[in-house]
């Protein structure tokens, strides 16, 4: 069977959104360092919005919504960055480190 | 293959193992400040994907916004909260194999079940069912004719058929065909002054056979502004059927309307005004719900 990007454009960017997001859980799961596990989520997000983009431009009759979805995506996935930097500075100043496994305060 | 179309997979395989590549050092490696590069690496290649699947907006987007603004805020993130005179810049992962187990089940189940199990809807519906193709001297030919968007770019609607300026046009019989017949599809367009102007028609494409049907398309290619019309006909060695109009359609001028950019203006200040108005106020809010966060506390 021919696999080839320009014969199935959709199987193939389905396939590395699929790659990029477990690549995106894996990081999310493993790392213990906050920032290590904002940038699974943004490995995430970006696997969606190869999702987003794929369908929209390769599904006959999809029209733009799936573009302007990854525009919407695109667009929170700053304001969660910026959140998430404040975040990870307040636990910087409280704990002295930015591990997510020694951040407890709310289980005492 | 042409070569164009070489060159386009060749492309997008390397962008591709770029994307993935970053994506695996995203994940190993050992120095946060490599993770937050290789990440680079990944929003970059995946602008690239974006740029193959001809999403011009989305690729400025990413970039300007991805690249610019969110990896510039991770990369502050790691140098407000390591000593950057520390020669290791420690990346702590504690991955067992429980968790590489769940992530490649949830990759071989994603692509299992969503892409391989399942068949995308590839292709517009026939615009015309159960024409006959009359060859001399034989039972006629039932097919169905379909015309969709060829490439991916996303096609402008008119009278609920997606058109644009790169048309596939397929013919798909009901049983299968003898080898020799091929299908040849013409193409006319509607003159300045008036009348039916006749465009040279593609080359007789040969039938493949699809599950019990047999199909055959062709693809016409920056097509001009205008009225078009479809036809099709059947060809077996000097013998030829009538022409078959699928249907008519006006071609917009995709000189000037290539990409996405004005629909997605359009959009913008259309069906989606009131979520683009709901973000900025969201983004707004995230900002300044951040700068407060961030801010020394004031001890009284």
């Amino acid at each position: 069977m021919d696999w080839a990007f320009s014969r199935h454009p959709l199987e193939n960017l389905l396939v590395l959104s699929a790659a990029l997001f477990a690549l995106g859980i894996f990081t999310i799961i493993t790392r213990r360092n906050a920032v290590s596990v904002l940038m699974g989520v943004e490995l995430v997000l970006n696997a969606a919005n190869v999702n987003f983009v794929a369908f929209s431009q390769y599904v006959p009759g999809a029209g733009i919504h799936g573009g302007m979805f990854s525009i919407f995506v695109i667009l929170l996935a700053a304001a969660e960055a910026a959140v998430a930097l404040a975040i990870i500075i307040g636990i910087y100043q409280n704990f002295g480190r930015v591990d997510v496994d020694k951040a407890e305060l709310m289980k005492e | 293959m042409a070569t164009s179309e070489i060159l386009i997979n060749l492309v997008y395989y390397v962008v591709a193992a770029a994307a993935l590549g970053g994506g695996v050092a995203v994940a190993v490696s050992k120095n946060i400040v490599r993770s937050a590069f290789a990440l680079l690496t990944v929003l970059f290649s995946v602008a690239g994907v974006y740029a193959l699947a001809r999403a011009d907006f989305i690729v400025a987007a990413q970039i300007l916004i991805y690249v610019g603004g969110i990896l510039v805020l991770i990369i502050f993130a790691i140098m407000l909260t390591h000593k950057i005179t520390d020669v290791k810049l420690s990346n702590e992962s504690s991955p067992g194999p429980v968790s590489v187990t769940a992530c490649l089940s949830v990759f071989v189940l994603i692509v299992t079940a969503f892409v391989y199990g399942y068949s995308w809807k590839r292709e517009a519906a026939p615009v015309r069912g159960s024409v006959d193709f009359a060859l001399e001297g034989r039972p006629p030919v039932r097919a169905d004719l379909s015309m969709w968007q060829g490439g991916g770019l996303t096609g402008v609607e008119f009278d609920g058929k997606v058109l644009d300026g790169f048309v596939r046009l397929k013919v798909k019989t009901s049983s299968s065909v003898k080898e020799t017949v091929r299908a040849q599809f013409g193409l006319s367009r509607v003159k300045k002054g008036g009348g039916w102007e006749d465009l040279p028609p593609s080359k007789p494409a040969p039938f493949a056979t699809e599950g019990g049907a047999a199909v055959a398309w062709t693809e016409f290619e920056r097509l001009e502004e205008g009225k078009y019309e479809w036809k099709a006909r059947l060809v077996d060695e000097g013998v030829e059927s009538p022409w078959v109009e699928f249907a008519q359609g006006q071609l917009p001028d995709f000189n000037s309307e290539k990409g996405l950019t004005k629909a997605i203006g359009r959009a913008f200040m259309g069906p989606y005004l009131l979520a683009f108005e709901v973000v900025s106020v969201l983004l707004l809010a995230a900002l300044v719900g951040a700068a407060f966060l961030a801010r020394k506390e004031v001890r009284e």
